[in-house]
């Protein structure tokens, strides 16, 4: 894992030092809560519906055990003793009071996190595959890239004011865990014609209320040009990005209006000016970064073969939970917070502190958050998973339904979001009770919640998506179907007219007999929907 | 009718006007006509020390109580309907 | 961590606290030299602040790289109607990328904390609209003792302070190197 240097650890503690001063100007009235706001939001503190909340980056979604000890410490400290794994791989905390964020903020420098442009108009916290360094499909490792990012984001001088947020995710694989293209800019990892390493650049996709996958605009970024060419996309969207009206000030608007082709032009222009300018990171930084990502101590010649002793509870979580590692006698864990009963994504603070000593004792002090709302411990010796499986059932997070139906994901929505026209968690709870009966048998199937159109829920990438609206004032639900936020990108379409809480779990009940009654061997529900479309499933629903 | 209703800026937490002070408790909340509110309104906003002021519909309760019309605002009112643990006791959203 | 990676450490650490106490030396430098009130309510960031109105205001939507022969200028305004518009950044570090050398100045709605984002993209002045306490901005101005990215008012971006390339300097300091770095 990266480790802070003086130069981080000064400047998040420069940071912690001016948060606590605009904090006391505020409360003193000499800051109005006009200029105060967009300052808050630049350390993560929004004001919700019952208080404040914090978010809190977790950059491209890694974490240590200290770290995942000290997010614990904070719910219990300053908050009701839990927090809330985000779509795009950062914690929430629902109950902050502002005269204390400064504290809390200090607490989490002491570890090496903050909540720096968690929030705001400015570059977010960047997102990255959770497999990072354990995949066995991995091209390269994304990780160093992300953190060269977040440093090169941090503070910038002249992206700091932009059009509106602006959200990066990397991955090294071409299986894409990292929902790139529905990022305002998406990078994968690759291997050019001569072995060099580059990126595939994608601009503009994003979710909200018009969606886009993000169209290429550059094949292949070499390494070497990569921070400059950032700076190209995000100077030609400071300049030319739409101002006058916020729902269409995201790049995607101007990839669109522009054309794909017409902005890589833009970029490319501004990138051959730049690009002499003496941003991009020499080799030595990048070297000095990748050195915090090697390869943690692996044992060699261990046993591959795991062994679930005939515990049929056991074998299912093996079967659901555990991925190949690119390293023989290692596995990935993933840990389910979909628990039946649970909210997804919410963790106790008794919860990460045990994934954290779990982490500790078996997978090399790492833990990763993934943008699903589960978390990961990435290098697990086979011979431990039964040590793992128990210790993650004693704190009931042993579920085993890794992209089964009943691993939704969900917004906060009207529970606790300000912005949020209708309920989601409810809606995502009752959706898996429904379904988990049959989820075996539905196989692979992404199911997802929000609460208003800005869709933190993705309901635009779920091959299943619900959208809460307001409608006179009550609580109404459409039903989308067909979206992928993987590799195979697509935006999920409306079905029809919406339903109320109750009715839309009946609605995905019915477009799930569809897909059982319809589907040939080895289709998912994606796949069936993509091949007979959306008609069966409207007649079923609605017919 | 209407209640006044906003967010401590030190703390973050829900208040409503109480006629003389800002309650933490709805049940406090007294009903305002459309001019009272907006005064207290445009007053209390120059004071500074609630943020996101809003009047809300509010309409009278099984307890004769003014209490919010709309869902969000009971849900300010009453805590997050998943988790009855941390809303306020003896109260419902619903 | 082995034992050469912790003697490694130990060297980037003892550098990076070097380069961490020599930047905030030169903070130091420029913190003497400003930020100081000029006539007008002017506050200026840095010795190119020039006093007197601006001879041209570039408004936010306004292409900046469509005016020529700016170099005999000595005051470019930009305007901030809403500080929260942020296409001025651009404007300004374009002007200093372009080696323009007279002041530049914010003009409008800009408050204490855009001071630094300000000053490192190439303002030498503020014109706000309601006035900085100047020794309030000297406390804003210094707070940070490194940044990760090179300014346009002559500050090194981290990378360079950790290896010493003198690489990624700002275009005010104009001897970047336009080292690729090409990474393996």
């Amino acid at each position: 894992m990266y480790r802070y240097d003086a130069i981080d650890r000064a400047l998040v503690d420069a940071r912690v030092a001016e948060f606590r001063d605009q904090v006391a100007r505020r409360l003193s009235g000499a800051l109005d809560e006009d200029h105060f706001k967009p300052l808050r939001l630049k350390n993560g503190l929004y004001l919700q519906l019952h208080a404040y909340m914090l978010r809190v980056a977790i950059p491209y979604g890694t974490l240590s055990s200290r770290q995942l000890r000290m997010l614990a410490h904070v719910a219990r400290r300053y908050d009701r003793g839990y927090g809330h794994f985000t779509t795009r791989q950062n914690i929430q905390y629902n109950w902050i009071r502002l005269e204390e964020a400064p504290d809390l903020l200090a607490d989490l420098a002491s570890v090496e996190m903050h909540a720096m442009q968690t929030s705001g108009n400015c570059i977010r916290n960047i997102s990255a595959d959770q497999y990072a360094g354990a995949a066995a499909d991995e091209v390269a490792d994304p990780r160093p890239w992300a953190e060269l990012l977040r440093q090169w984001s941090t503070l910038h001088p002249e992206f700091s004011y932009l059009p509106r947020k602006f959200k990066i995710a990397l991955t090294g694989s071409a299986a894409d865990r990292a929902a790139i293209r529905f990022h305002d800019i998406g990078l994968q990892l690759v291997r050019g014609p001569d072995g060099a390493l580059g990126f595939r650049v994608f601009v503009g996709g994003g979710m909200g209320r018009t969606p886009f996958v993000a169209p290429l605009i550059r094949d292949f970024l070499p390494a070497g040009a990569f921070l400059s060419y950032m700076e190209a996309i995000l100077r030609v969207y400071n300049r030319f990005g739409r101002r006058d009206n916020i729902y269409k000030a995201r790049i995607k608007i101007l990839v669109h209006d522009l054309g794909a082709e017409e902005f890589a032009r833009a970029v490319e222009a501004e990138h051959a000016h730049l690009r002499t300018l003496g941003i991009d990171a020499p080799e030595a930084e990048v070297e000095r970064i990748a050195a915090f990502f090697a390869d943690p101590p692996f044992e060699t010649g261990l046993a591959d073969a795991v062994e679930d002793g005939g515990d049929p509870a056991f074998a299912a979580w093996l079967a659901r939970q555990v991925e190949p590692h690119r390293v023989p006698g290692y596995r990935i864990v993933n840990v389910s917070l979909k628990p039946a009963g649970g909210i997804p994504g919410d963790a106790s603070a008794e919860q990460m502190e045990a994934v954290a000593d779990l982490a500790e004792r078996f997978s090399f002090d790492e833990v990763r958050v993934t943008h699903a709302q589960n978390l990961v411990l990435p290098h697990v010796r086979a011979a431990d998973l039964r040590a793992v499986y128990e210790g993650l059932a004693a704190v009931g997070l042993a579920a085993a339904n890794l992209g089964l139906a009943s691993d939704v994901i969900a917004c906060p929505g009207l529970d606790y979001c300000t912005l949020a026209n209708a309920r989601s968690i409810p809606v995502a709870m009752a959706v898996a009770d429904r379904l988990r009966p049959r989820e075996a048998e539905l196989g692979e199937l992404k199911i997802k919640v929000s609460g208003c159109i800005n869709a933190c829920g993705h309901h635009h990438a779920g091959h299943i998506g619900i959208l809460g609206v307001d409608r006179k004032g009550t609580e109404n639900y459409q039903l989308l179907l067909g979206g992928s936020g993987a590799e195979d990108a697509s935006i999920a379409q409306i079905l029809g007219p919406g339903f109320t809480a109750d009715g839309v779990v009946d609605a995905v009940a019915k477009v799930t007999e569809v897909y059982l009654r319809e589907r040939r061997s080895g289709e998912r529900f994606l796949d069936t929907f993509r091949r007979i479309g959306a008609q069966p499933f409207k007649e079923a629903v609605y017919g | 009718m209407r209640l006044l209703t906003g967010n401590v800026s030190r703390t973050g937490e829900v208040v409503w006007w109480a006629g003389d002070r800002w309650s933490p408790d709805v049940a406090d909340a007294v009903g305002l006509e459309p001019a009272e509110g907006e005064a207290l309104l445009a007053r209390e906003a120059v004071a500074e020390k609630v943020n996101d002021l809003a009047l809300v519909e509010a309409e009278p309760g099984p307890d004769g109580r003014p209490r919010p019309r709309h869902i969000r605002e009971r849900i300010r009112a009453f805590g997050p309907t998943v988790r009855p643990d941390l809303g306020r006791p003896g109260r419902d959203w619903r | 961590m082995g034992e050469a990676a912790v003697a490694e450490a130990a060297v980037a650490k003892a550098v990076a606290e070097a380069a961490v106490a020599e930047t905030a030396a030169v903070a130091a430098a420029v913190a003497e030299a400003g930020p100081r009130l000029l006539d007008g309510g002017i506050l200026a960031l840095d010795p190119r602040a020039r006093a007197g109105a601006p001879e041209l205001v570039i408004a936010p939507g306004e292409d900046v790289r469509a005016h020529g022969g700016l170099g005999n200028l000595a005051v470019i305004g930009v305007a901030f109607p809403r500080f929260r518009d942020g296409r001025g950044y651009s404007s300004a570090r374009i002007l200093r990328e372009s080696g323009f050398a007279g002041d530049v100045r914010a003009v409008g709605d800009v408050t204490l904390d855009q001071l630094l984002f300000l000053k490192r993209a190439g303002f030498s002045s503020v014109a706000p609209e309601r006035p900085i306490d100047p020794a309030a901005a000297a406390v804003a101005l210094a707070r940070f003792p490194a940044f990760y990215q090179g300014g346009a008012d002559g500050s090194v971006p981290a990378f360079a302070l950790r290896h010493g390339t003198g690489s990624g300097r700002g275009p005010a300091g104009r001897n970047g190197t336009g080292h690729d770095g090409a990474a393996g």
